[in-house]
């Protein structure tokens, strides 16, 4: 079998024949075995789903083994996360993953260090309001100004200073955000829509091959 | 395969209106007429008649900050966010950023920019590796492509972290934060903000767009991002995809205003639309 | 020879380094939770709704449980999701928890757990397969709730702990989407919820809850507007009023005194930013 067919069409065949299936399943009427193959068929991307873990594990395992065997910049980092990876997996698979030690290190690990760095964004994002929110448009002035009533109406300070600012924060969240959103929301729909079709249609190569 | 043994699926989905499941024609009719719309601006598109294209500024940007970073002889960095490609709501985003990608790879290579690719995901670091490495040999600057430094796969959790020092380190002097991105938009835009870096961002989950929008010297709004390959590339292929997906906003403003102003004077066709 | 320009008060404070800025706002958001500042917490009408359904689940119903938090939105989401499992174990309703991440099901657990214990003696009285089912995590996103929404058992046959779902008297009858009164959606900024809502809400009309972390709620405030979910919490200032109507005072409330600190930082920040730049056109106008 030529390359041309084993990394090009015969995935694009797989993908368009899966596609079309699913789709056809879901708004014709067909009988109880064919919509369950439709099932099964979503049952094995499930399966298939649970290999990319693995996967991206041993990508990961191999490319700080290559950074550590050629002694590449920070490489003494890379054994500290294979030391790691290697603790968390055999306690894992020795003990069990709802065991007292595994659930040690990801409780007072995993959680902490997770929950830092993610906390890391109100930084960010106080940063960010205060060097780009200026009064320099009137664009930029109406969105200073809903960004100081959202903050108003999120804050109990500013719920007790200014009771107003809840019924405004609602109003602002359920009328101009939802239609702001609705059209990004319907915008970004169709956008799928039509990647989805290039792709089926195998007009995409950019899905399963660089 | 294992028999149902409980409730079958299919007592939740047949109805009694003929072959087409009940609560879906509509649904049908405007995926058929969409794509139908799709494939014939693509197919016009291939005998020379392109639609024409509303211009995006940011189209002009991406040379200017390549430009800059050649001057400055600072990098570039290109971030894909988390680059994932397993989940249906971060594939197309990740996907569309491809294109782009190699735009930049291409005018990087052109321009003796230095290009920096951190990806976190095995899959779109191939992909990333593959397109940007094919730019650097179409432009015959093979030897500026670094495979240790200009796609880099950081992995796990830690790339957002890297970045962040990185960009300061390096003192960045133009990002493309451009793909599904979640709350590393304002992490990454805010660092190269105050790294100096001139910044073009966009991604397709809407909760993180005004961040971007907000702290990026240029904006890609929701799907302009899957429109960017249409823009870069004049391929009949993604303008006839917009072109199709155009007449997909149509349908859905004309049912807004008709469904409102029928609304209003008494007749509700959310029994209609729901047929 | 030129003089170099001085810099003003007005420069200095539309310039300030953003380590101090980052100083000040930690300061605001550490100082509450060292030293207590209780603050009335007024509720919102989002919160009310959310509330509302949940005590309106009748005893004896079987609901969904999609739990979605990570180490990074536990914070926000965790406190709320202990207060539903005590919510729901006090009325009597049962649920089938599921996660569509891999690092959830600790949550799941966690949050459970601690709910039987605030409950006491109701708590005690609760049995795993009677009252509640872990069926752990479910690979494949969209994908993998499609499958299992379709038929749970076509896609798993044992719970987390491999005991067999038809032994366990909570799967009783429950197989699909459909079989559940309501179906609850803590996503901690996973994005998750849209294709929740396609795969759940869309396919069979089942009732959705859901809570997301506070950058994304403004979003899903659109879903709530259209009918498609019943209830919306967002992050930890819903976490709390959601605790203030259920009478207690937990994680969230003691979040609330810092969010507010926090937010009074910011607005500083935003109005010295303002005028130090106001001020910058007026002498560039001169």
């Amino acid at each position: 079998m030529s390359e041309n067919v084993y990394k090009n069409q015969l995935p694009f065949a797989v993908l368009f024949i899966v596609g079309v299936f699913v789709i056809l399943t879901y708004f014709f009427q067909v009988p109880p075995e064919i919509s369950a193959m439709a099932g099964d068929l979503t049952t094995f991307g499930a399966v298939i789903a649970s290999f990319g873990i693995l996967l991206g594990t041993l990508a990961l395992v191999r490319y700080h083994v290559v950074l550590m065997y050629r002694k590449k910049k920070n490489w003494q980092f890379s054994i500290l996360t294979m030391i790691v990876l290697a603790a968390t997996l055999l306690t894992g698979l020795i003990g069990s993953s709802r065991g007292k030690d595994f659930l040690w290190i990801y409780n007072y690990l995993n959680i902490p260090i997770n929950a830092t760095l993610y906390s890391t964004t109100a930084f960010f994002i106080t940063s960010a309001a205060y060097r780009t929110f200026k009064l320099r448009t009137f664009d930029s002035a109406i969105m200073m100004t809903v960004a100081v009533l959202m903050i108003l109406s999120w804050m109990t300070l500013g719920n007790l200073a200014f009771p107003a600012t809840i019924e405004i924060g609602d109003w602002i969240l359920k009328i101009p955000n939802s239609a702001g959103f609705r059209g990004m929301t319907i915008g970004v729909a169709l956008g799928l829509l039509g990647i989805g079709t290039r792709a089926i249609l195998g007009r995409y190569r950019e899905v399963l091959t660089a | 395969m294992q028999s149902v043994k409980y409730a079958s699926p299919s007592k939740y989905q047949f109805g009694r209106l003929g072959l087409i499941v009940s609560g879906r024609i509509v649904g049908l009719l405007s995926l058929v007429l969409i794509i139908a719309m799709m494939l014939w601006y693509m197919e016009k598109g291939k005998r020379g008649k392109l639609p024409r294209l509303r211009k995006l500024a940011v189209i002009d940007a991406f040379p200017e900050v390549v430009g800059r970073a050649t001057e400055m002889g600072r990098p570039v960095y290109y971030l894909l966010g988390e680059g994932r490609m397993d989940r249906p709501m971060d594939m197309p985003a990740t996907v569309a950023s491809f294109a782009p990608l190699q735009y930049v790879a291409e005018l990087c290579a052109k321009y003796d920019a230095k290009l920096h690719v951190p990806t976190e995901l095995a899959v779109a670091y191939d992909i990333s590796y593959e397109l940007v490495r094919s730019a650097y040999l179409k432009a015959g600057k093979i030897d500026k492509f670094d495979p240790t430094y200009t796609v880099l796969y950081v992995g796990g959790y830690g790339q957002t972290y890297y970045v962040l020092n990185s960009m300061w380190r390096e003192r960045v002097a133009g990002t493309f934060i451009i793909g599904s991105l979640y709350h590393q938009a304002i992490l990454f835009a805010e660092v190269g903000a105050r790294a100096g870096a001139l910044q073009i961002g966009g991604t397709d989950t809407t909760h993180n767009i005004p961040f971007l929008v907000s702290a990026c010297d240029y904006g890609i709004i929701g799907e302009e991002i899957y429109a960017l390959s249409a823009y870069l590339s004049k391929d009949p292929i993604p303008t006839g995809q917009l072109a199709g997906q155009d007449i997909g906003k149509i349908l859905a403003v004309i049912l807004i205003l008709g469904g409102t102003l029928l609304l209003l004077a008494g007749f509700d066709i959310r029994r209609l639309l729901t047929m | 020879m030129r003089m170099s320009e001085k810099k003003t008060l007005m420069d200095l404070i539309g310039d300030i380094d953003r380590r101090v800025v980052f100083g000040f706002l930690f300061l605001a958001l550490v100082g509450p939770l060292i030293i207590s500042i209780p603050l009335p917490l007024p509720v919102t009408g989002f919160v009310k709704q959310y509330h509302e359904f949940l005590e309106s689940i009748p005893a004896g119903a079987v609901v969904g449980f999609d739990v979605e938090l990570t180490g990074a939105t536990d914070p926000q989401l965790g406190p709320d999701l202990t207060l539903v499992f005590i919510q729901l174990f006090r009325r009597d309703v049962k649920s089938v928890i599921w996660c569509m991440t891999a690092e959830s099901p600790v949550f799941a657990t966690n949050a459970i757990n601690n709910a039987l214990k605030t409950l006491g003696e109701k708590g005690a009285t609760k049995k795993y397969g009677v009252d509640w089912v872990e069926l752990g995590y479910i690979a494949g996103t969209e994908t993998g709730l499609t499958a299992l929404m379709t038929g749970i058992r076509q896609v798993i046959s044992k719970d987390m702990y491999g005991k067999a779902l038809d032994d366990l008297p909570a799967m009783k009858n429950v197989n699909t989407g459909k079989d559940f009164y309501a179906v609850i959606w803590h996503s901690g900024s996973a994005g998750s919820v849209p294709y929740g809502i396609r795969q759940i809400n869309g396919r069979f009309g089942t009732p959705m809850l859901v809570a997301v972390t506070s950058n994304e709620f403004p979003l899903y405030v659109t879903y709530l507007a259209a009918g498609q979910i019943r209830g919306l919490i967002g992050g930890a200032r819903g976490a709390a009023e959601h605790e203030t109507l259920m009478k207690t005072a937990g994680l969230a409330t003691a979040q609330t005194s810092a969010l507010a600190l926090g937010g009074v930082v910011i607005l500083a920040m935003l109005l010295l930013g303002n005028i130090s730049y106001l001020d910058k056109r007026r002498r560039q106008r001169k």
